[in-house]
């Protein structure tokens, strides 16, 4: 450790030597452009010399930059142009030394292009080196308007989201990789494994780095990577040692995924979302993670509106669910329900969510219209003659939710039936055949679904 | 009958004349150009509407039908977001009913009795004039039991027995808060969101918003507790202000007539009424076309509104279906028409015919003396069929969609007004903190939001507003509370006026 806090040490002189490589070589360029305007014969003596300091200043600066690069305070794939430039110009330097040593011992335009040369190289690492120790906005951050568009950085916020439904949003795959993507990967990352860790692909990550495991999964307080990114910032081993630390928000978000099993397959939806990260998740990424039921999570097309029209001039009162809901509450009065009515529902057998057909002429039969109807969730059929038979077209009913068969034909018998249905919650079973204590030996104590019935409601 | 009506309608005045040829040219026009091309038009325009065309235009030829029915239909394009509340039940318990003794236990003040509400507690609120000449102000505990009830464990006073039994159905608001400190000021906020006569009442922003969903009975039903006396109720708490008539509550009364002038008048039999209303019909569309008056709509969907109303509200009055083990769950005065009990059994009937808010109304909460007796009475009228209005909405598979809300105007006061004795005492009206209940489509069950401090005198967790009560309210139904608006006088108003936030927490 002694001997890299004295590399260390050294390094830190970087800063006092780069100017003067850049400022001996470009004085002596200045001073050979300006005896060649005023026609002199002869070569002012102090151009050699000051290439020759410029040399010796560049080495200096290059080996204190090795050194301060080594320190790991700046990102691998930034720092490598403006390391190995630096080092290029050094010999460079002396080339141009022994070219000026001589006037006329080569042409003038091998003399002007070696100027020429060494002005952009100059230039290109000053601004290279800068840029890692300002940051790259720092030169155009208050440039006029159009300057600062000619130079817009790309929007470093990368954490744009594709769908806002915690459904279809991995927790690693689109909020923990994009971030160590930025923040950890130029230095662990597969072309440079600081610390032996690499955390561009899960399996590698999981291998941990050096010192082990990075990871104690499902305990993030014990887990070396959190402890590293969440040090006091001047703790030598504090992560990530550049500017771009973890903001609160980021250090929440891995908290979060690492205390819930660091899985790198699942779904928001599939991990639970505790009190405080639940708003988190809403204001970082408009992930809003409430439980919500089917009907509000369905993603569709709009029906046409001459097909609604149909619907309505077949007699169906037709509702719909507002601006962000493709979903339709149809339902229909009257004893004049025809099976070719029904058929006309087909339609839009992927748009009703919610359909009644209360104290209709519905017959079982009738309803393998229905059985196709896949985001069904709410089915009122009280107060109809609908039986058993009829019960058993809506086995591929599978979201549906709420079944009403108040005053109704049904019996005991389809109960073991209805408690298949996935995503079955609720059925209304009053003034029916169905008893009690049916309901009761049926659900067996589990709370899944719930046959609401009272026999105090009789026929 | 005659058959004079049967042509079209032309005037001898000289002025309607001209009237009347303009609107030959856009019958013309109306009428040519009703087709799929004006549905596509119109669809773009706006869907609703389009919608609406195509059921009356398509299937109704009677002109003065298709107009009221496309009147009455959803013209606003709402809801705004996907509602979770199709109707609405709102139980209002007027003269502000005492939540010491049904529902905010506070056990702490048995030990407190007699003594003087702290000053750090009142805070130097304004008194009404009824109380702010005591010149003390003990306080009085509730002389009743609670006991803990169902699953959640909710606490409910003994004078509960019915309604405690449902309390895992309920939805608790305990910190509710109202601006006004007397009844009239005070139930109109409540009614229609301003304490001054003239807004809208909910029940008719409902209805201008969303419409209805049965043509044949109004959107916005009111039913009152026969025989109460107490703070006097208005028939503009169920008004609609400045938002078309049509929309207003209709009162259903106890008795014979539970519409007025709704009968046919003695030695008629009403036959030839449908002749008459076209008639009269295309005399007001002259009408309207000459003075462009919504009012004139509105008044024709009313008459159109009587005339379906004349079959239909005798039949969904009609109690006979009922079976008696209904009306044993009601209590025995569900069988004497006009009590609570049977206004929560005819509320019941209406929401099955998919009527949107119905509106009851239970006068005689105002306990300034006597408040143990005084709540016990009412508890006894209203507590069976507050729970069997519950229980019966649930085995029908209506509390899905359907809101139950039970409250008064505001609360009262932790001290005693008047005399305080072990056995009696009286409170006042208290602003600042009252309970409220829901049930149903939409709020969680068995939940209670908020808190009192120990005297249920200031709230001290998740207050919420009489304006945050009516936005939650239009948020169930899908709606916006600030985008749904109505413009009067030089100005968009909305029930909620410029304030109020949903109540996120009570949402299921």
């Amino acid at each position: 450790m002694i001997a890299l806090e004295f590399t260390t040490f050294i390094g830190r002189f970087h800063p006092l030597f780069v100017h003067l490589p850049i400022g001996f070589i470009l004085l002596a360029i200045l001073l050979e452009w300006w005896e060649s305007f005023r026609r002199k014969e002869t070569l002012n003596a102090l151009i050699p010399i000051a290439w020759f300091i410029g040399g010796l200043a560049a080495f200096a600066a290059a080996l204190c930059g090795w050194y301060l690069g080594e320190t790991g305070l700046y990102e691998e794939d930034k720092i490598f142009l403006h390391r190995w430039l630096g080092i290029t110009l050094v010999p460079i330097a002396f080339v141009g030394w022994w070219v000026k040593r001589k006037y006329n011992s080569y042409h003038k335009a091998v003399q002007h292009g070696f100027n020429i040369l060494l002005i952009i190289l100059l230039s290109v690492e000053g601004h290279k080196g800068a840029n890692l120790t300002h940051g790259e906005s720092y030169l155009t951050e208050y440039a006029p308007k159009p300057i600062q568009k000619l130079f817009a950085s790309k929007d470093v916020d990368g954490f744009k989201l594709l769908s806002n439904n915690p459904d279809s949003v991995r927790v690693y795959t689109d909020l923990i990789q994009p971030l160590f993507d930025a923040k950890c990967v130029s230095c662990h990352g597969n072309e440079v494994k600081r610390g032996g860790l690499n955390m561009s692909h899960p399996d590698s990550l999981l291998l941990g780095g050096d010192g082990g495991q990075v990871l104690l999964i499902g305990n993030a307080g014990e887990s070396e990577l959190f402890r590293r990114i969440t040090l006091p910032q001047n703790n030598s081993k504090f992560m990530p040692p550049t500017n771009s630390v973890l903001t609160y928000d980021e250090i929440k978000t891995v908290e979060w995924w690492i205390d819930e099993g660091a899985s790198f397959e699942n779904m928001v939806s599939q991990v639970e979302v505790g009190k405080s990260i639940k708003p988190l998740l809403l204001r970082r990424f408009g992930l809003d993670t409430t439980p919500r039921p089917w009907y509000q999570k369905v993603q569709i097309a709009p029906l046409d509106s001459t097909q609604i029209a149909s619907l309505i001039q077949e007699g169906f009162f037709v509702k719909t669910f507002g601006e962000n809901n493709s979903l339709l509450d149809v339902s229909y009065t009257g004893l004049d329900l025809t099976r070719e009515k029904l058929r006309a529902l087909d339609v839009a057998k992927n748009h009703i969510t919610w359909l009644s057909f209360t104290e209709t002429n519905v017959v079982d039969e009738w309803l393998s219209v229905i059985s196709g109807f896949k985001n069904l969730t709410r089915l009122e059929l009280d107060k109809t003659i609908i039986s058993d038979r009829g019960i058993v077209y809506l086995r591929d009913l599978t979201h549906l939710e709420v079944l009403n068969m108040y005053d109704s034909k049904i019996s005991n018998a389809s109960l073991p039936f209805l408690q298949k249905l996935p995503e079955l919650k609720r059925v209304y079973l009053s003034r029916t055949q169905v008893t009690e204590d049916a309901a009761k030996a049926v659900l067996g104590g589990k709370e899944d679904v719930s046959f609401i019935v009272d026999e105090n409601f009789k026929n | 009958m005659c058959h004079n009506h049967d042509d079209i309608l032309r005037s001898k005045n000289k002025d309607l004349q001209k009237i009347e040829r303009q609107m030959d040219r856009r019958n013309f026009l109306t009428k040519t150009s009703m087709g799929l091309g004006a549905i596509a038009l119109s669809s773009l325009l706006n869907t609703e509407k389009a919608f609406a065309s195509v059921k009356n235009g398509g299937l109704d030829n009677s002109s003065s039908e298709a107009l009221l029915k496309s009147y009455n239909k959803n013209r606003l394009g709402l809801p705004h977001h996907l509602p979770k509340a199709k109707r609405i039940v709102y139980l209002f318990q007027s003269g502000g009913p005492s939540q010491f003794e049904m529902w905010d236990y506070k056990p702490k003040l048995k030990n407190m009795f007699g003594q003087d509400l702290p000053d750090s507690v009142r805070q130097g609120q304004r008194l009404t004039g009824m109380s702010a000449k005591q010149t003390s102000f003990p306080m009085a505990p509730s002389i009743f039991d609670f006991k803990q009830y169902g699953k959640t464990g909710t606490w409910a006073s003994d004078l509960l027995p019915y309604t405690s039994e449902v309390v895992d159905e309920l939805c608790f608001i305990k910190s509710m808060q109202t601006d006004q400190i007397n009844h009239d000021p005070a139930i109109t906020f409540m009614q229609t969101g301003n304490q001054l006569a003239g807004r809208p009442s909910i029940g008719s922003w409902l209805s201008y918003g969303l419409g209805s969903d049965n043509d044949n009975l109004p959107t916005f039903i009111t039913l009152i507790t026969k025989n109460m006396g107490g703070q006097p109720l208005y028939s503009r708490l169920w008004g609609n202000g400045f938002l078309p008539t049509e929309h207003q509550g209709v009162q259903f009364r106890s008795g014979k007539d539970p519409v007025l002038y709704l009968s046919d008048p003695e030695n008629y039999d009403g036959t030839d009424r449908r002749q008459m209303l076209n008639y009269l019909g295309k005399l007001n569309e002259v009408q309207h076309d000459a003075y462009g008056d919504p009012e004139i709509n509105a008044r024709m969907a009313q008459y159109e509104m009587a005339f379906r109303m004349q079959t239909s509200v005798p039949e969904v009055t009609d109690m006979s279906d009922e079976p008696d083990y209904i009306f044993d769950m009601y209590g025995e005065d569900s069988r004497d028409p006009g009590t609570y009990a049977a206004n929560c059994l005819m509320a019941r009937k209406l929401l099955e015919k998919d009527v949107k808010f119905v509106q009851l109304y239970h006068q005689g909460w105002d306990q300034h003396s006597n408040c143990p007796g005084g709540v016990k009475a009412q508890c006894l009228r209203t507590d069976q069929a507050n729970a069997a209005l519950i229980k019966d909405l649930k085995q029908r598979g209506m509390l899905e969609d359907t809101l139950v809300v039970w409250g008064g105007e505001f609360g009262r006061t932790v001290y005693s007004q008047g005399q305080l004795t072990p056995q009696n005492y009286g409170r006042d009206h208290h602003p600042k903190a009252f309970t409220m209940w829901m049930a149903g489509a939409g709020v969680k069950d068995g939940y209670t939001h908020g808190e009192t401090d120990d005297f249920s005198y200031n709230v001290i967790k998740d207050p919420v507003h009489v304006h945050d009560f009516h936005a939650t309210l239009l948020h169930l139904f899908g709606i916006d509370h600030e985008r749904l608006t109505f413009k009067h006088q030089g100005r968009r108003f909305r029930l909620t006026d410029v304030h109020g936030h949903v109540v996120k927490d009570i949402l299921s």
